[in-house]
């Protein structure tokens, strides 16, 4: 008898337990979509320039400019070097890196990447000036020179693949535009809104890159039109403030379930 | 309880717990699930063996998404990149949606198992529509060979270690599986015989008792169907998704409609005594 109210009392107060710990989570994931800003870079030096233009899945358009110091860089590295969070996974079989996610978009994907009905990255590539090709490669199997552009557009799997819009601005032939304030991959709404207000200033500070990476980074943004209901439609489903009811609800019925399991348990046992 | 209103929360069970890959709503139905085993399993049935079944299939399930995908921001090690298929990042991502994936078939295969651990299995026969009865007849009169067939393979074995027999290769095994299958083929030529003497296939099969519609019965038929198909229609409009740790670990998102409709299937623990 002394063991079932041991066991009992554990039960009780994993019973409460729960609720609060999901209480607790709510609020926690409630606070995660905020993050410190990215620093900010300079890449004064850098002599080769490539467009990016990234074309997402509401239509809105975010185009980078660029920069590094080498004859050319892959895809990937200069998709890493715009600083737009960028999500990959590998093809396999000599194909390359897959792009699974740009700029958040889609929030979270599968392991391998491509859901079996959902939207995916279409690749393009631009050769200096010329028209939009997809490619067949991976994004780090595709080779970029100066003047070359790169696109990304999220399009369904079905029907055709309709290029991304024109790269033709995105990087001036004579110089860089001027520099803004890099966007911090931790929060993309809010990078869209800064690019699309933020005046053109000075940057500098650091671009994560791949190992073995030659200096890249961006040296410009074009300002994107994004409407304040297409970013808010980007911010992500957990950063709400204040508590979920959906986990409060989950976390109370599943620690009620846990109890009457154990209570059935006990009763079981006894007889 | 009625059988075919357990068949019906046992189908509306496992469509949820197969229709999100969010392993909240999975958890929810592997707990209601667990409730309606331990509240209503026949009492000469021990869940232990099903528990021990499950954890290892979990396991299985997460070790593999582990060593297979290599997705995932944080990595805990890497393997050598010359092993075939496992080699590269083995990250927290992946081995997160390995568990997801474990508690999907945990889940799914407990919401189908008090059809047999609940029921008796002439009572899911009957539950049966008559066009389907002879099939199903058939198939469970050979998945109940299936322990005989277990016990006589252990029978054999220790017969075959005492007279000094130790396997050491895979060819050795034969001399365990011959007797194995001819005592299976044995056992089944006796148990269709029986099965003939006793009338089966002459017409159509009849009932010592007709299995009633009590209001308890309609109450758990009706919310476990209304569930399965509120879920599934949130699912499809897009309020209730999948969740993917990659590339970094998020909280899953949770409906709370969703929450509720796999709650529902909590109603057979709460209604149906034994």
């Amino acid at each position: 008898m002394g063991h079932d109210q041991h066991v009992i009392r554990h039960l009780i107060r994993i019973t409460l337990a729960l609720p609060l710990l999901a209480a607790g989570l709510g609020a926690a994931s409630a606070t995660t979509g905020a993050g410190p800003a990215a620093p900010l870079c300079a890449h004064a030096a850098l002599s080769q320039r490539v467009g990016l233009v990234v074309e997402h899945g509401d239509g809105q358009v975010t185009r980078r400019c660029v920069g590094f110091d080498t004859p050319s860089a892959t895809a990937l590295v200069v998709l890493q070097a715009s600083e737009l969070e960028v999500g990959i996974s590998s093809y396999g079989g000599g194909l390359g890196a897959a792009v699974c996610q740009i700029d958040h978009e889609p929030a979270t994907y599968p392991p391998g990447c491509f859901t079996s009905s959902g939207s995916y990255w279409v690749l393009f590539v631009s050769r200096g000036g010329g028209p939009w090709l997809d490619s067949d490669l991976g994004a780090s199997s595709i080779t970029l020179a100066g003047g070359d552009d790169l696109g990304f557009r999220y399009d369904s799997q079905t029907g055709a693949d309709p290029p991304p819009p024109s790269p033709a601005g995105t990087c001036p032939a004579v110089a860089p535009p001027s520099r803004t304030a890099a966007p911090s991959p931790a929060a993309p709404s809010a990078s869209r809104a800064t690019s699309s207000s933020t005046p053109a200033k000075g940057t500098g500070g650091t671009v994560e890159s791949p190992p073995a990476t030659p200096a890249s980074g961006v040296l410009g943004v074009v300002p994107p039109s994004a409407t304040p209901a297409a970013i808010g439609a980007l911010t992500r489903a957990g950063a709400q403030p204040g508590i979920d009811g959906g986990l409060l609800l989950a976390a109370v019925g599943a620690g009620a379930l846990i109890g009457l399991l154990g209570a059935r348990s006990l009763r079981r046992r006894r007889e | 309880m009625n059988p075919r209103a357990l068949a019906v929360w046992s189908v509306a069970g496992i469509t949820i717990a197969l229709a999100s890959a969010n392993p909240v709503y999975r958890i929810i139905v592997l707990l209601c699930a667990l409730n309606v085993l331990v509240a209503l399993r026949r009492p000469d049935v021990s869940l232990r063996g099903l528990t021990i079944a499950l954890t290892v299939a979990a396991l299985i399930a997460t070790v593999i998404t582990m060593l297979a995908s290599h997705t995932g921001d944080h990595a805990l090690l890497v393997l050598p990149a010359g092993l075939p298929v496992i080699g590269g990042r083995v990250t927290i991502e992946a081995a997160l949606f390995g568990l997801s994936s474990g508690l999907g078939i945990a889940a799914a295969v407990l919401a189908a198992a008090p059809l047999s651990l609940v029921l008796m299995p002439n009572s899911l026969v009957d539950a049966l529509p008559t066009a389907l009865a002879r099939t199903g007849a058939a198939i469970g009169t050979a998945l109940n060979l299936i322990p005989g067939i277990a016990r006589s393979a252990a029978e054999i074995r220790d017969a075959q270690r005492m007279r000094g027999w130790r396997p050491r290769r895979v060819r050795e095994w034969p001399d365990l599986a011959v007797p194995v299958v001819l005592t299976a083929l044995e056992s089944s030529i006796t148990l269709a015989e029986a099965m003939e003497a006793r009338g089966y296939g002459s017409g159509a099969r009849t009932h010592y008792r007709d299995a009633l519609w009590h209001p308890t019965d309609v109450v758990v038929c009706l919310v476990a169907a209304a569930a399965a198909v509120t879920f599934v229609a949130l699912r499809f409009s897009g309020v209730i998704g999948d969740w993917y740790p990659f590339p970094d670990v998020s909280v899953p998102p949770i409906n709370i409609a969703g929450v509720a409709c796999c709650l529902a299937l909590a109603v057979p623990a709460l209604v149906w005594r034994r």
